[in-house]
């Protein structure tokens, strides 16, 4: 175990603030609106994430309870719709009628033909039916005025497989599983390393395209590469599966404000973590620590990003201007399962509160708070979360 | 936080801990060991091996857990032997059930080289969508730089591996690669046993390049049927390490 001091460092402002953060939703899973609603309320998403399945008749059951939901609350939903592969049309002019009457209209659409689903080898034999290019235009056909997206609600191979012509979409968008191919602790935690690189390699399909990375958790919402998902009951850590422990847990949290970290500095414009409800819920009445940390980021969302530096790959970290101008948040996450020895340069440290506890949230921890206003080194526990007010000391930019 | 039940289950939302890596150091040659995979293969500070493992896919590219039988290890001064042994049972990763397969996966290790052997033997008819040993390189030092290829037929090419992440693979057909993850260190990787190509798992957000048997292009799933043997290879020899001459 390495026990290198990690010492953190306030930079000045960076060229894009901190994306919207938002939670997906899978229309054909709910069955408790009641619940949705107090997710909604705990979380504040800045947008929603909807799967909307249209061969699901419990989704386009659903669709008129989230729009409503959401509209109460201003938060704009974007629909991921999967459509039928020979009449897309016909299947979408459904929902067109089931969206009539609703507050709305949505804030943007993906369209992806149920084929789509599946992943293909670039030089493979390619579904014979709708393209998601001819989806998109038998939906814009029907909505106009609406944002039409290009991608996959899938993973970035599928998206980087069968490339959006860029002139024709209005987002471009993907999710992240950081378990379709090992789901041991460490290579979990690893992925955030390639997370840079999938950031880069889609803009570069689409550069001047607003770009959405749409809902992302430790877990698989479908298996592209094969007919199911691996069972999993719950407790095992297994490729593949809609059902990993770790989403319970400090794990995701850290991973997931890891995560933000990494997209948030390469400039994505919006990013959606996890779900309300299933496949990756985040918890209702007792949020998890996962559902604590996006509710903290939601709020936080277009808020100027600060650069800072932090040594190591154990720990990740972001920071943002606050309301109050001079009054910076950051959030340093510790990747690894051991604890790590942290120490703070040249700034003010004005509140702490640390992320540890199921259900909790974030607590103050006055011990650790004076040790580090002190110009003392203390210690990040495994997968712990540490919330940071301070104000820079130093002849940055912005003082 | 506590590895204890609950101090697991705040971490990890499951109270069943990982098996704990074992740490291997051979002068400047370090790895870890953990659930019979190879992992973190460095000289000094420099990765050089992200992973070496069996992988063993079912027909949906799921990942099976086998059963261990065996395992030994043994650490001498400059040479470390490794291995374990497992089966896959027609019950799942639990115990009870026939078994599947029969496997063994070994590793011998010198400060200068690593031997990784994969045996495995068919008892019932196995439908899989790939098995065999697969190698994970690194992404820092390995992005963008420059990496020889030693095709099956002997010919050589010398290219460069992507920064944008290829939705194809970067190389097919793979008798031997060798790298230099930083100037000094260049280290030769040599595959046996199988037809080996590498893809860019950065698509799925794994932090590797992998060289992995079975060309994707053949045909998945497929049975390797009772009575079949698969046995494969993979050396890495440091050919320079930036700390001894030559």
């Amino acid at each position: 175990m390495r026990t290198d001091v990690h010492t953190l460092r306030l930079g000045g402002p960076a060229s894009t603030p901190l994306p919207s953060v938002g939670c997906g939703l899978w229309l054909d899973r709910i069955n408790d609106l009641g619940r949705l609603a107090r997710q909604l309320d705990a979380v504040m998403p800045r947008h929603l994430d909807a799967l909307l399945d249209l061969r699901s008749s419990r989704a386009l059951e659903n669709l008129p309870g989230l729009m409503v939901s959401a509209a109460e609350r201003d938060i704009p939903v974007w629909l991921y719709v999967i459509c039928d592969d020979h009449d897309p049309t016909g299947s979408l002019s459904t929902l067109a009628r089931r969206l009539e009457g609703l507050p709305g209209p949505p804030a943007g659409m993906l369209v992806t033909p149920a084929a789509y689903l599946k992943s293909y080898q670039p030089d493979g034999v390619w579904p014979s039916g709708t393209s998601p290019g001819q989806a998109r235009m038998a939906a814009r056909v029907l909505w106009p005025e609406l944002a039409l997206g290009g991608g996959v609600p899938t993973y970035f191979t599928e998206l980087n497989r069968c490339r959006p012509d860029p002139s024709s979409i209005d987002f471009i968008t993907h999710a992240v599983s950081p378990i379709v191919h090992a789901a041991d602790d460490r290579s979990v935690m690893e992925t955030l390393q390639s997370v840079p690189d999938i950031v880069a390699s889609c803009r570069a399909l689409a550069p001047t395209t607003p770009y959405r990375i749409t809902t992302t958790a430790i877990g698989a919402w479908t298996n592209p590469y094969g007919e199911c998902l691996t069972p999993n009951d719950g407790s095992q850590r297994v490729t593949l599966s809609d059902d990993d422990p770790r989403q319970r847990g400090l794990f995701a949290a850290a991973w997931g404000v890891g995560f933000m970290a990494r997209v948030a500095y390469a400039g994505v414009n919006a990013a959606t973590l996890s779900s309300l409800g299933p496949p990756f819920d985040i918890g209702a009445d007792s949020l998890y620590p996962v559902g604590h940390a996006i509710a903290g980021l939601c709020r936080a969302a277009g808020q100027p990003l600060r650069q800072l530096k932090l040594g190591g790959a154990e720990l990740a970290a972001l920071a943002w201007q606050t309301e109050l101008l001079a009054v910076i948040e950051v959030w340093i996450a510790n990747l690894s399962a051991d604890a790590v020895p942290l120490y703070i340069e040249d700034v003010d440290l004005l509140e702490l509160s640390r992320l540890t506890a199921m259900g909790d949230g974030f607590q103050p921890a006055p011990s650790m708070e004076a040790r580090l206003r002190a110009g003392e080194t203390d210690r990040l526990a495994g997968f712990e979360i540490l919330r940071l007010r301070v104000q820079n000391l130093g002849s940055g930019p912005d003082c | 936080m506590g590895t204890d039940g609950p101090g697991l289950i705040r971490q990890y939302g499951t109270a069943t801990p990982e098996p704990a890596p074992c740490h291997i150091q051979l002068g400047a040659l370090s790895f870890a060991w953990q659930s019979g995979a190879l992992r973190w293969l460095r000289i000094g500070d420099i990765e050089i091996v992200r992973g070496i493992a069996a992988v063993l896919r079912d027909p949906q590219w799921g990942t099976h857990t086998p059963i261990v039988d065996d395992k030994r290890i043994e650490v001498a001064h400059r040479h470390a032997s490794l291995a374990q042994d497992f089966h896959l049972s027609t019950d799942g990763p639990d115990a009870g059930g026939e078994s599947l397969l029969r496997g063994q996966l070994r590793i011998e290790a010198t400060e200068h080289r690593v031997t990784v052997d994969l045996a495995l033997e068919v008892l019932i008819d196995f439908t899989t969508a790939r098995s065999g040993v697969s190698m994970l390189l690194p992404l820092a030092g390995v992005v963008g730089g420059e990496i020889q290829v030693l095709h099956t037929d002997g010919q050589r090419e010398t290219t460069r591996l992507p920064h944008l992440i290829s939705p194809s693979q970067p190389l097919f057909d793979i008798r031997q690669l060798q790298l230099s993850p930083t100037l000094d260190v260049t280290v030769k990787i040599d595959f046996e046993g199988d037809v080996f190509e590498m893809e860019d798992q950065r698509n799925w957000s794994d932090a590797s390049f992998k060289i992995y048997n079975r060309p994707l292009a053949w045909p998945t799933p497929y049975v390797l049927g009772a009575g079949d043997r698969v046995v494969q290879r993979v050396v890495v020899s440091v050919v320079d390490s930036g700390r001894t001459p030559g």
